[in-house]
């Protein structure tokens, strides 16, 4: 029986260790190629020398496109996203994570069909599987900071909207200290607050992908309530959700991932201080 | 290419999200005492213990170390005590931050109930279980699941599932106008642990290195694991010393892992037979 029950130990230990594949690295399993600290200071470096944007609007209403999880590779579904974005004359387009699969071919290709910046206000937030293959270092160039805030002020009021790093399944020390210190400093200026980032924070369907740990989700939910953040908007989960806790609306995206029977994505739409949101799906 | 995708056609589901208010004045309010709230499952344990004239167990331990919110290095300190009757066992504890930045004093608490039995010469424990986490003023958790425990030789097991729920505290409510959602229900989540020592389970010393993703007042999700060393030394058969020392790596099932804490814990277990 004790001999059944190694075997068994031994054949889980082999089906986490080992696998390496083109998707991922099974080192990352173990050991990253850096930190979400590491990733932070960085970021920190990029948004000193690139002061956040403040996106103008002649009107009290506006709208967003957020997507996430395109997995490029292939890009049907993002040319159909940013071409709606621009019909739909968005005033932001956010990508929130695993924009690609890590590889720096997936990297040229994505930013290849990305518009001109000045086109389209685009916002980048990298995801788990952008690190793999050693992807931050081509997000980084590409895109930079990962970590940043952008405004939007409407003749009425101005919102704040904050993008998080989290691919790591945790955001790290320096991070969440930025973002508290962030809220307590720059949240009462700001009407709506909305915070994007890539790892969904609940499990409110039963699910393999990871969330933050159960102690830093305690210490974000508490964030959430005391300066009232408006709206929380994760991917990762490739399953659309939305939930609400308190004054919190907690959104997933759909992956606007190629070949997925549920591809989408989401339209944020603002007036007068009130968010309406619409999954768009394929 | 988007041949076919016209976006009058698409599925979409739209919902408007309540204009943020603005925070009335604080209202007094009735004075909650969390402490007592967390105390009442371990003395409710003892009470109902006393009578029953069995075998009661006591433990206490220290947690030190650090993690990505704690700000610094923490401490805390716990006690469990559990009565075992009729292949029963009820068990009660709480848990006290003695240094933990921003964390209220008591954090937590649990209740459980098990019973063994056998399957052949299987030995199988059934536990339910609750936890009570108020880890702030503003929010606190609560778990419940179901636990199925079981060992080998040199092997422990334990598969179980559990429902976490967040839920807004009043205060929360009146000091941020919260009027509504004020509680969400997680799916279920996996619980599990597997151990393996180097010696049998009942020997005097012991040394063994587990995985799971539960301990005595937190419940990970699943896909976050966490791993331990392990190591006990009975001083008599009554008093047996133990230490742990915990290793937490975030994202795992990300496949893209991060550090996100570790913590030493230091402690005793006190069995006292009431039979004789």
């Amino acid at each position: 029986m004790e001999i059944e029950f190694k075997k068994i130990t031994f054949l889980i230990l082999a089906c986490i260790g080992l696998p390496a594949c083109e998707k991922f690295e099974a080192k990352d399993f173990f050991y990253p190629d850096e930190t979400a600290n590491e990733r932070f200071s960085q970021s920190m470096v990029w948004d000193a020398k690139s002061p956040y944007r403040e996106l103008d609007v002649p009107l009290n209403e506006y709208s967003i496109y957020v997507m996430a999880d395109s997995h490029v590779g292939t890009t049907d579904n993002l040319d159909f996203f940013l071409a709606d974005a621009k019909k739909g004359n968005a005033t932001a387009v956010v990508m929130a994570g695993d924009l690609t699969n890590g590889h720096p071919e997936d990297y040229q290709t994505f930013k290849r069909h990305m518009p001109p910046r000045d086109s389209l206000p685009l916002f980048q937030i990298a995801g788990n599987h952008d690190y793999f293959f050693n992807g931050w270092k081509q997000f980084y160039s590409l895109f930079g900071s990962t970590t940043y805030l952008f405004t939007v002020k409407t003749p009425q009021a101005t919102d704040l909207y904050i993008c998080l790093d989290s691919g790591s399944g945790t955001m790290g020390s320096s991070q969440l200290k930025w973002l508290e210190n962030t809220l307590e400093s720059e949240r009462a200026k700001y009407r709506d607050c909305i915070i994007f980032t890539h790892v969904n924070l609940f499990r409110i369907r039963h699910t393999v992908s990871t969330n933050p740990y159960v102690e830093e989700l305690q210490v974000l939910l508490e964030l959430c309530i005391k300066y009232q953040i408006n709206m929380v908007v994760a991917g990762h989960d490739h399953e659309r959700n939305a939930a609400r806790l308190g004054n919190t609306t907690h959104l997933t995206l759909d992956a606007l991932q190629d070949g997925l029977p549920n591809s989408g994505y989401l339209i944020l739409g603002v007036k007068e201080g009130t968010i309406d949101y619409k999954f768009i799906n394929f | 290419m988007t041949t076919g995708r016209n976006p009058s056609s698409l599925n979409n589901s739209s919902i408007s999200v309540n204009k943020r208010r603005e925070s009335p004045p604080q209202k007094n309010l009735p004075m909650r005492n969390p402490l007592l709230k967390c105390l009442i499952f371990p003395i409710a344990g003892l009470l109902v213990s006393i009578p029953l004239k069995s075998q009661i167990s006591i433990s206490a331990f220290i947690d030190a170390g650090e993690n990505n919110v704690s700000r610094g290095p923490y401490v805390k300190t716990s006690i469990l005590g559990d009565i075992q009757f009729s292949g029963s066992t009820l068990e009660a504890g709480s848990v006290a931050n003695i240094r933990y930045s921003g964390h209220k004093i008591i954090s937590g608490a649990s209740l459980s109930f098990g019973h063994q039995f056998y399957i052949k010469k299987f030995s199988l424990e059934v536990a339910g279980f609750y936890l009570a986490n108020p880890f702030s003023d503003l929010i606190h958790e609560s778990d419940w699941g179901i636990l199925l425990k079981s060992g080998q030789k040199h092997f422990q097991y334990m598969a179980g599932f559990a429902f976490r729920t967040y839920k807004i505290t009043r205060e929360a409510m009146n000091k941020y106008d919260i009027e509504a959602n004020t509680s969400l229900h997680e799916n279920w989540n996996l619980v599990y642990q597997l151990g393996y020592s180097v010696k049998p389970a009942n020997n005097k010393w012991n040394i063994g290195l587990s995985v799971t993703n539960f301990d005595h007042f937190l419940i990970n999700q699943e896909t976050n694991p966490m791993i331990y060393i392990s190591g006990h030394y009975k001083i008599s058969s009554e008093l047996t010393l133990f230490s742990e020392a915990w290793y937490k790596n975030a994202g795992a099932f990300n496949l893209y892992a991060n550090y996100f804490g570790f913590f030493i814990r230091t402690g005793m277990i006190w069995k006292l037979n009431l039979k004789k």
